[in-house]
């Protein structure tokens, strides 16, 4: 595969992806030369956070189309590679499962305190 | 005009928030272009969620009203952790090019300075690389375990990302203390902007109090789309349920404490994160809570 159609993701976010913005970035930089392939190689990144997974997916996704180009994502350690497999599955079940709340009326420092006391 | 900084005596973080509600009050009612002396004579020690979240309020009413801020009478104790911990302004990467080889002299200490980083879309890579560099220094001092590492990246990232996203205000805050004895760490992150329920209103959505647009983004509704919003309830989720750690959030008047929320007496100026971790967990698995 010549070099010009791989991109190493580290050169734009380092070891770690943390925001929907640096992956825009990304893909701004990102481009294609009518291929059918390119390459994302995340050789030596070590986190992407949810929010920046989830939009990974969805400027892969949109890519594509525009391009009509497949776009592969290489070298992912295992975590990377759960953390993006986990949100493609909640994008696809559309299911939340959300901390369940409880509103209360009285402030008491006490409780508040006693709550809060590390466990 | 003198605004006294309460002491704190203990970690305990609900009284600490009292101790900031009450610089909040005294500071609202300095006027622009006032002298401004704040007065830590009364304090032998602070504790870093106190000063993080003093140095974010006090960015707050100086850029809304101009004001000169002199520290007069520091006691000695007091005056060389501050300089230590960068107080008020804090380390700023787009100001400081030697930032780097400045974090990597915290490599051996129990805590962070001051972070006060740039939320601006013009530095997305040097956030990025200010805050990764962040979380490598987590990780050098505290050792870890990989899920528990992820957890942290995560916290941080997620939390951050959402006052780029819709704090509308140019700066924010984070620091990490590690209270080694305790064999916790406190992650604290804030910012003085729009709050949660400000960032409801400026997109046109209206809830009847800051409680409920607290409780409408701890169920997922982003002001964005319905496929965001998930930051904040798996945030809350991870680690409340998985890492048996505490979080409390202070959004304007809206309080949050673990999984319980109320109206508070508190009312601050932006949103204020504790998030207290544990340094070991056992059966915590990090891809269980970013769904």
């Amino acid at each position: 595969m010549a070099d010009d159609l791989k991109y190493r993701v580290f050169e734009i976010a380092g070891n770690s992806v943390l925001s929907r913005a640096i992956v825009d970035l990304l893909f701004a930089r990102i481009y294609s030369q009518a291929s059918q392939e390119l390459i994302l190689d995340f050789e030596d990144v070590e986190f992407i956070s949810r929010s920046a997974a989830h939009q990974l997916l969805i400027n892969k996704k949109q890519f594509e189309i525009q391009n009509s180009t497949n776009l592969l994502f290489i070298n992912l350690l295992s975590n990377l590679e759960k953390t993006i497999s986990t949100v493609q599955e909640s994008m696809r079940s559309k299911i939340q499962v959300n901390p369940k709340i409880e509103v209360i009326e009285s402030e008491d420092p006490a409780m508040i305190e006693e709550l809060l006391e590390f466990r | 005009m003198s605004v006294i900084v309460l002491q704190n005596s203990d970690d305990r973080l609900y009284q600490q928030f009292l101790s900031i509600q009450n610089f909040c009050n005294q500071i609202s009612l300095c006027c622009h272009d006032e002298e401004v002396i704040i007065d830590f004579s009364e304090v032998t020690f602070v504790h870093p969620f106190y000063i993080l979240c003093l140095s974010a309020v006090l960015d707050h009413f100086n850029t809304n009203s101009k004001m000169h801020l002199r520290f007069d009478d520091l006691p000695s104790s007091v005056s060389t952790y501050l300089d230590l911990i960068k107080f008020p302004y804090g380390l700023r990467p787009d100001e400081y090019h030697d930032w780097q080889e400045t974090l990597n002299h915290y490599v051996g200490k129990t805590y962070l300075p001051i972070l006060n980083f740039p939320s601006h879309y013009k530095y997305i890579e040097l956030r990025n690389s200010f805050l990764s560099h962040v979380n490598h220094l987590i990780n050098t001092r505290l050792h870890p375990t990989t899920e528990l590492f992820s957890a942290i990246s995560y916290l941080i990232s997620e939390i951050t990302d959402n006052i780029v996203d819709h704090s509308g205000v140019d700066r924010g805050w984070l620091t990490v203390q590690y209270y080694e004895h305790k064999s916790f760490f406190d992650i604290c992150i804030a910012d003085s902007g729009r709050t949660i329920h400000g960032s409801y209103l400026f997109n046109g959505i209206v809830h009847g109090s800051e409680t409920e647009s607290v409780v409408a983004a701890l169920n997922g509704k982003s002001t964005k789309s319905p496929e965001r919003g998930r930051g904040i309830p798996t945030s809350v989720s991870m680690i409340v349920e998985g890492l048996r750690g505490n979080i409390l959030m202070v959004s304007g008047g809206a309080f949050l404490a673990n999984t319980k929320i109320f109206d508070s007496q508190i009312k601050l100026p932006g949103t204020f994160f504790v998030l207290r971790l544990p340094i070991e967990v056992s059966g915590f698995q990090y891809s269980k809570y970013i769904y």
